[in-house]
């Protein structure tokens, strides 16, 4: 079984990551969990 | 998160993964939000079990948008009702009962360890749309969704670190429709086991240690070790080799969910083999928060909340760690009873 992923699913991936490392900092995380919508 | 198409991206419209995409891309999206940790999937008992269990049952994969959107919002929290007083999860001695009365089954019983009944969005809901299951006479799936709540009452189950993890949840005369019953009559025992074969698969998306491998492994102590209040595992010479040996762990952990994906996502219902991952990172994790307790040193005692707890007392949730050994079912004691099984088990698949 090949289990590793395939271009569209490592660009998946990549973007996803960017994302996250832009938009998800520790400091976003905590706040957004001390808010009213946590 | 929902809206954005990073939960059930296998199932959402748009989204980053976008349409035809499967467990692996809702993999891909998992992992990455745990490396950034982000907090968990909430909804995981009705994005990773009730939910993949009630589309393949109900509609083709060229269909697959069938799992409810309020599942994928967390409008709906759902939660499954198994284990019983006096039966504990041997559903063969269920003592709740569905007696039909028209066109509906009325449910009288309680069920008990009831995971995320509590929880504020389901309270805010309890009205009108906090759904369960009723596991019932003759092993039906009964989704109590429209149960009024006073009809539905739960009770938190408090544990020595003053959370709630689990709940009692007690049906009194609950009235659910004969469309509502999962998988229909009489085959709640099919439906049941094959959600539990999914949670295999969804606890590998939830479960953010497993996902993060080395740096999961890595982060808590060196932040820890940076406020001076721990010890970083891979220089300390008595935890090294344990911490190299939890890192290989959690890899081994993900290995396995990606091979259990991929065959989820060719269509394959997941079977015994998927029980294997869970057993494995019951033991690595509770080896890792173990490791993590002894790391911390004087500090171990500080919980959420002090001043002197390392990540605001994160790890000295080891308490529960230690139940977590019931995580691993009774077959922990048999692994080859599970390869066994494994082997000799053909495949089943998804209506195509």
């Amino acid at each position: 079984m090949n289990f590793g992923f395939n271009d569209e699913q490592e660009l998946l991936r990549s973007t996803a990551r960017k994302f996250f490392d832009n938009e998800c900092s520790s400091e976003v995380v905590r706040r957004l969990m001390d808010g009213p919508r946590a | 998160m929902y809206e954005a198409g990073f939960v059930g991206a296998d199932v959402a419209q748009g989204g980053p993964a976008a349409a035809g995409s499967t467990f692996v891309e809702e993999m891909i999206l998992q992992e990455e939000m745990a490396l950034a940790k982000a907090p968990p999937v909430l909804n995981i008992l009705a994005v990773g079990m009730a939910g993949p269990d009630h589309q393949s049952r109900t509609a083709p994969t060229s269909r697959r948008s069938a799992i409810p959107p309020k599942m994928l919002s967390c409008e709906e929290i759902w939660c499954q009702g198994y284990s019983e007083p006096n039966s504990g999860s041997d559903l063969a001695s269920l003592q709740t009962r569905a007696v039909k009365d028209g066109d509906h089954y009325v449910i009288n019983g309680q069920k008990v360890w009831t995971s995320l009944r509590t929880h504020r969005g389901l309270d805010d809901a309890a009205g009108a749309h906090g759904p369960e299951r009723a596991q019932a006479q003759g092993h039906h799936l009964l989704p109590a969704r429209h149960a009024r709540a006073r009809r539905r009452r739960c009770k938190p189950l408090e544990q020595i670190t003053g959370d709630a993890e689990f709940n009692e949840v007690y049906f009194d005369n609950v009235r659910v429709h004969e469309s509502q019953i999962l998988g229909g009559l009489n085959n709640g025992w099919a439906v049941g086991l094959t959600t539990l074969m999914y949670e295999r698969l969804a606890l590998g998306f939830g479960l953010a240690g497993a996902a993060c491998a080395s740096r999961s492994t890595g982060s808590w102590t060196w932040r820890g070790a940076d406020e001076g209040r721990a010890r970083p595992p891979r220089s300390d010479p008595g935890h090294a080799p344990e911490a190299r040996a939890a890192v290989d762990r959690y890899r081994g952990v993900q290995v396995h969910r990606r091979a259990r994906h991929h065959q989820a996502a060719q269509g394959e219902l997941p079977g015994p083999e998927a029980s294997a991952g869970k057993m494995m990172w019951v033991e690595g994790h509770q080896r890792v928060q173990e490791m993590a307790m002894e790391l911390q040193a004087a500090t171990r005692s500080s919980c959420s909340g002090s001043r002197w707890a390392v990540e605001n007392g994160l790890w000295q949730y080891r308490l529960p760690a230690l139940p977590r050994q019931l995580h691993r079912g009774r077959d922990h004691r048999d692994p080859e009873e599970h390869h066994r099984r494994a082997r000799a088990r053909p495949p089943e698949r998804l209506d195509p």
